[in-house]
């Protein structure tokens, strides 16, 4: 057996003995290094068909605000709509001719909406005419046909991008939505023989080096579109020789595999077009964001060729620092479009000639909406990996009003830097928070969690909690008329002095905040007054393990102690859960889920996920509705009454003040029909803001409804509720003129005979201009 | 399946164009009025009380889901919006869009938060879907917008005995038909 190698060995030794011309010695070295050859270049065709095929762009997950619903006798100032409008990036015309754009003509606005994928179909572009009568829409109808438009959707801003985490920026555009235009221009500049070259291009190095040494100025690059885009996806930046032969292999090969439309795409998609802040903008669907807030197939000519201009060199010729270099390498990008005939005379005109018309600001911020887009990235850590949040392209279709959350922002800053001013406290002392929301749907309109200078990214509508004082007592209230054998509006409360006995022990001897004891009070006044010994009587006497059973079923999930200083407001709640609280109120006992989010779609546009309406009867409807119409009193007669005074044209609206110890905290929970809204004040060290509700909190809600002017509350009294005149507490004749109706739960009626009087005495008349008891 | 939603679909015409006109019910006083008198009731065409209440067998089938659509009466007249987002609606679900239906029943709400019909038609939706928690809640909703519209709440305590039979509840099953029953005479 081991005989037979050796004689093999044998004879091939003797073989290569007998032939030894160096010739072979270089065939063989010529085998191995075409071998070794062949390999890399399969090895770099299968590295730049993985890269090419399996590219997966990490898109960001898209974060929506509410769409604009369109119709007639929606309430909206023109004005607002322009501005809506405007925020979304349409342009305001002579003629309007294509969409994102719109016109106005007197009482007329013309709008040429887009065409947006939305989680029930696809709302299509059409162009409308809105008549409008003050701040009503008073017709909408086709602008050509005339024929009236029931209800139409305009895209909805763009608010928030979740980003991967090699922070790119990217909006993906199909070939189809290619402007041919963009085409001409990367072709005019780039690479002239894209369409015949096989991924280099020899003429083209030529060519561009004869037009660069004419022109004086780097006007062409010698790559074709084919070897930048392959510069692109391998992101080594070294310019050596090497590079350069691994990108002609792969360019020539990535030309070999696949259709010149595939690889424009690609390439229109993944060049980068600048930096917005930490993010990279990659791709001329981002770059009309981030440079003109429009997508990308409604620029203009000119605005294209400020784009191709930048491929050259983003950061050289950023049109917003170096708009003089951006204008003249945009000019030079028309020149040569002129050059090869993609445009006319008149065309090449009139696009150089056009200001760069640069977008203030990027499409979208995050910045804008910090608080908002918070809240929604918690709600969707729910259900979603962090980093399929940040790689799939999610589209994700919130419940925010960019309106009432600029009306928001904007009244929390005048009214806090008024109060600053006139309290003599130095700027940025109080720190503030709000909640709006949709009553019948539970929808977070804006949400505020803070003032921008205080401790970054603490979001105080989610994440401060503090004592709610005096918001609990509605909680009381409630608990008690829904006994209504037992209690009803104008039950007697005992406004005394009281000791209470803590279970650690402890005594506690609370005290109204005016320092006065009221004596027997109707239930309607202790509430408007917000007395609270008339309230720790009662609230021992309810029980306080029953008051905590209905502030579980208003929606407080909380753990909550069984002291009777939680009949007081000795309760920590973050705004959004008094706002949760104060929602099934204003829901007349049925509880809706608060939501940021409505919809998700993945980045097809396809529906993934919705987040529907889920409501709960939680309280009996009447008792609920007797204590909301107590809170208009609060209102109209109690210690919010300055709302009444000043804003009369908003009611009748429910609203309860709170104040903490020491006036720390300041609230104000008040809701009409459509809206509700918690506010708060206070600071972040926990020393005393020095505001009670109604002078702080109060002024914050006050200053956003007068500007949204909601629906007030009607009070459409459930069944089984009647209506009693009552005048001092007793049934009055239905034609007593002083006397004021009051619901009364079936079949618990006043008892007596009706009377009538002329003047009635009513107690906690006086008006100061803020009432000092406003705890 | 086609069948329910051609039926569906007719009850739906039948009771928007049945509808009463716009009788604004008079706000309700805050402070020193009288409380309003019940507006006046329409009289429910005797074509739309034509669907006797489902019977419902212990596992449910897509039929028994079958509550018949109340006419509206009393209630202002939902606004050309509403109607088509109600249109909307009605498509989806005959084409067994679900969720599509309840998104453009969303939509109307967000317009008329008060109108219970749109309340009742979000509570069929979810009986058809068995979340009867949420049919039976939503029809809770309705009622109690409902007011003065007997053919709604009729409409309604069906919605509400079919959910009930579906979770085993018998006895609150009958209470919620003789309800129905009871306003539909």
């Amino acid at each position: 057996m081991p005989s037979r190698p050796n004689r093999k060995r044998g004879k091939k030794r003797s073989r290569r003995r007998a032939v030894t011309p160096a010739g072979l010695w270089l065939f063989q070295l010529v085998l191995i290094v075409l071998f070794c050859g062949a390999t890399y270049v399969i090895w770099l065709d299968h590295l730049i068909r993985t890269e090419f095929e399996g590219k997966r762009w990490s898109l960001p997950a898209r974060v929506y605000a509410r769409p604009l619903e369109l119709y007639s006798a929606l309430n909206i100032h023109p004005g607002d709509l322009i501005h809506e409008l405007e925020l979304l990036g349409y342009q305001r015309e002579r003629e309007v001719d294509g969409p994102g754009e719109y016109a106005l003509a007197g009482d007329t606005l013309y709008l040429y909406s887009r065409t947006f994928e939305f989680w029930d179909g696809r709302e299509m572009s059409r162009k409308v005419r809105l008549d409008f009568a003050g701040d009503r829409v008073t017709g909408l109808a086709d602008a050509a046909t005339g024929k009236p438009v029931p209800v139409m959707r305009l895209d909805p801003l763009l608010i928030g991008k979740i980003h991967p985490e090699h922070r790119e920026d990217r909006v993906l555009v199909s070939f189809e939505d290619i402007p041919p235009a963009l085409i001409d221009a990367l072709i005019a500049v780039e690479d002239r023989n894209f369409f015949g070259h096989s991924g280099i291009d020899p003429r083209g190095i030529l060519r561009a080096m004869w037009i660069n040494l004419r022109e004086g100025d780097v006007v062409q690059g010698g790559s074709t579109l084919t070897q930048q885009l392959v510069k692109n996806f391998f992101l080594n930046r070294d310019r050596t020789l090497w590079r350069k032969f691994n990108e002609i292999i792969m360019s020539v090969l990535l030309e070999w595999h696949y259709p010149k439309r595939e690889i424009l795409t690609a390439y229109i998609n993944e060049v980068y077009l600048g930096q917005h802040g930490a993010l990279a903008v990659h791709g001329f669907g981002t770059a009309a964001e981030f440079y003109f807030a429009r997508p990308l197939n409604e620029l203009r000519t000119d605005q294209l060729a400020c784009l191709v201009g930048l491929v050259k060199g983003a950061s050289f010729y950023n049109p917003r620092r170096h708009p003089e270099r951006a204008l003249q390498r945009r000019n030079l990008v028309l020149a040569q479009m002129r050059k090869l005939g993609y445009l006319d005379a008149s065309e090449a005109g009139k696009a150089s000639s056009a200001p760069l018309g640069i977008a203030h600001s990027p499409g979208w911020s995050s910045a804008k909406y910090p608080d908002f887009i918070d809240l929604v990235r918690r709600q969707l850590q729910q259900d979603y990996r962090p980093e399929d949040l940040r790689s799939e392209g999610l589209r994700i279709f919130t419940t925010l009003d960019p309106y009432i959350q600029d009306v928001a922002d904007a009244a929390v800053s005048r009214v806090l830097a008024g109060l600053e001013k006139n309290r003599g406290m130095p700027g940025n002392t109080l720190q503030v928070s709000a909640v709006v929301t949709n009553v019948a749907t539970g929808e977070i309109l804006a949400l505020i969690g803070g003032r921008g200078n205080g401790i970054a990214g603490f979001n105080r509508a989610l994440d401060a909690r503090r004592p709610i004082g005096s918001l609990i007592k509605p909680v009381v209230y409630l608990t008690a008329l829904s006994q209504p054998d037992k209690y009803n509006v104008h039950s007697l409360l005992r406004d005394e002095p009281v000791t209470v006995r803590q279970p650690d022990g402890k005594t506690w001897i609370p005290k109204n905040y005016d320092n006065t004891a009221h004596g027997q009070v109707p239930l309607h006044t202790a509430l408007e007054q917000s007395y609270n010994l008339a309230t720790i009587n009662l609230g021992m006497k309810v029980g306080v393990p029953r008051v905590i059973r209905t502030l579980r079923q208003l929606g407080v999930h909380r753990e909550v102690e069984d002291y009777p200083s939680l009949l007081l407001g000795a309760i920590d709640l973050t705004p959004f859960e008094v706002a949760q609280l104060y929602q099934t109120l204003a829901g007349n006992g049925f509880t809706v889920s608060l939501r940021a989010i409505r919809e998700v779609l993945d980045k097809k546009g396809r529906p993934l996920k919705r987040f529907a309406i889920r409501i709960r009867q939680s309280l009996d409807s009447r008792a609920v509705f007797i204590t909301n119409f107590l809170m208009t009193r609060v209102v109209s007669n109690g210690t919010a009454r300055i709302l009444a005074a000043r804003f009369p044209e908003l009611m009748p609206v429910a609203g309860k003040t709170g104040t903490t110890n020491d006036l720390r905290d300041s609230w104000f929970a008040g809701f009409g029909d459509n809206v509700l809204a918690v506010t708060w004040i206070g600071r972040d060290d926990n020393k005393p803001a020095g505001l009670t509700g109604a002078a702080g909190a109060l002024q914050v809600w006050a200053e956003i409804m007068r500007i949204l002017k909601p629906a007030p509350l009607s009070l459409a009294a459930p069944e089984n509720v009647a209506w009693i005149k009552m005048i001092n507490g007793r049934r009055s004749t239905d034609d007593c003129p002083a006397a004021i109706a009051f619901p009364y739960i079936q079949p618990y009626l006043p008892e007596g005979e009706a009377w009538c009087e002329r003047a009635p005495v009513l107690p906690g008349r006086p008006v100061p201009a803020i009432p000092p008891w406003s705890l | 399946m086609r069948q329910w939603s051609r039926g569906l679909t007719v009850a739906i015409a039948g009771s928007l164009t049945a509808c009463a006109p716009f009788l604004p019910q008079p706000p309700v006083p805050v402070e020193d009025r009288e409380a309003p008198a019940p507006p006046p009731r329409v009289e429910v065409p005797a074509e739309l009380e034509r669907i006797p209440p489902p019977a419902v067998p212990p596992e449910p089938p897509p039929a028994r889901q079958e509550v018949p659509e109340p006419a509206v009466a009393d209630q202002p007249v939902p606004g050309p919006a509403v109607v088509a987002l109600l249109d909307a609606a009605d498509q989806y679900s005959a084409s067994g869009q679900r969720e599509q239906a309840a998104a453009s029943l969303e939509r109307a709400l967000r317009i008329e938060p008060g109108n219970p019909v749109l309340w009742h038609r979000l509570g069929r939706l979810r009986l058809q879907e068995r979340q009867w928690d949420q049919a039976i809640a939503l029809a809770e909703k309705s009622n109690a917008l409902a007011r003065g519209d007997k053919a709604l709440q009729a409409g309604n305590w069906e919605i509400i005995a079919a959910a009930r039979e579906a979770i085993g509840d018998a006895t609150g099953a009958l209470q919620a038909r003789k309800r129905a029953q009871g306003l539909r005479e």
